[in-house]
């Protein structure tokens, strides 16, 4: 067992493999009972019908006419009617906002500060998904081939990034926090 | 190596990933969803992938082991929860990897 312990807590890579599984695991068990509990009670998740409501704004706010939204208990419609956008559970950003979370875990630990900048973090994430689902309303609303090559690689690629430079500020957010609580 | 030679082999390796995800989008399209072809098609690409994701280690001069346990972490999150592999890939390299963290990586393997 003390072993074991060792092995989760070294520098390795065979270590941090494991602490960021295990806490892949503890977030997605979390957010699967989330789902359930909500499915159970025949609603939609709050998480998905906020996005796609913020989104329905952005578009709006991108000029987009006529924007309607509606939402059923496997997601909603965002767009112009015939051109609608099919926001499903999948696309709330969620999954990826566990990995962020899971990742600074394993690598920082626990503590007061961290839970702080996750909150922040993840609802930066959430931030720039709205951003994207708008600016996908809007490419469909005007047609072309724009939108399928923005969703296959552009958004794919720029969110993962968005996410690379939330870790890369991670150290400076951290020495700000120390020197606000010294 | 530097910090922009680095986000630019992410950057690199997150287009290549999406590209190969689109023959079999196609093929899934034209034959079915259920058809055996189908499935051996997303098997094939999933190891192309998975290829892609080898040499994307080696280039960040990520070791052997690390890149086994960045792929193992990967395939687990990916098909027991659903999460994207290449965002679990990027925090092995982003934990492993000098010009991320701005220090001298020196772990006993």
């Amino acid at each position: 067992m003390e072993k074991l312990l060792e092995i989760f807590r070294s520098k390795n890579a065979m270590g941090f493999s494991l602490r960021f599984a295990a806490s892949l695991l503890v977030f997605w068990v979390a957010y699967q009972g989330y789902l359930h509990y909500t499915h159970a009670n025949g609603e939609l998740d709050w998480v998905t019908y906020q996005v796609s409501a913020l989104s329905h704004g952005m578009a709006t706010f991108l000029g987009v006419a006529n924007c309607q939204f509606s939402c059923f208990i496997d997601g909603c419609y965002v767009g112009r009617e015939g051109k609608m956008v099919n926001v499903l559970e999948g696309c709330n950003g969620l999954k990826l906002g566990i990995v962020y979370a899971a990742y600074l875990i394993a690598t920082v630990g626990m503590n007061k500060r961290l839970v702080i900048q996750l909150v922040i973090g993840l609802i930066l994430i959430q931030l720039f998904n709205v951003v994207r689902i708008g600016i996908l309303v809007a490419l469909r609303d005007l047609g072309g081939d724009s939108y399928f090559f923005f969703i296959k690689h552009i958004f794919g690629v720029s969110i993962y990034l968005s996410i690379i430079v939330l870790w890369l500020i991670n150290p400076i957010i951290d020495k700000m926090f120390s020197h606000a609580t010294d | 190596m530097r910090l922009t030679k680095t986000l630019a082999i992410v950057t690199a390796y997150l287009l290549v990933y999406g590209i190969l995800d689109t023959p079999a989008a196609h093929y899934r399209y034209f034959v079915g969803e259920d058809a055996q072809s189908t499935q051996l098609v997303w098997v094939g690409i999933a190891l192309v992938k998975l290829v892609a994701t080898y040499v994307f280690g080696r280039s960040l001069f990520l070791e052997k082991n690390q890149i086994a346990w960045m792929c193992a972490t990967g395939i687990l999150g990916r098909l027991a929860m659903g999460l994207p592999f290449p965002m679990i890939a990027l925090g092995f390299v982003f934990f492993f990897t000098d010009s991320f963290t701005f220090r001298t990586i020196k772990i006993n393997n």
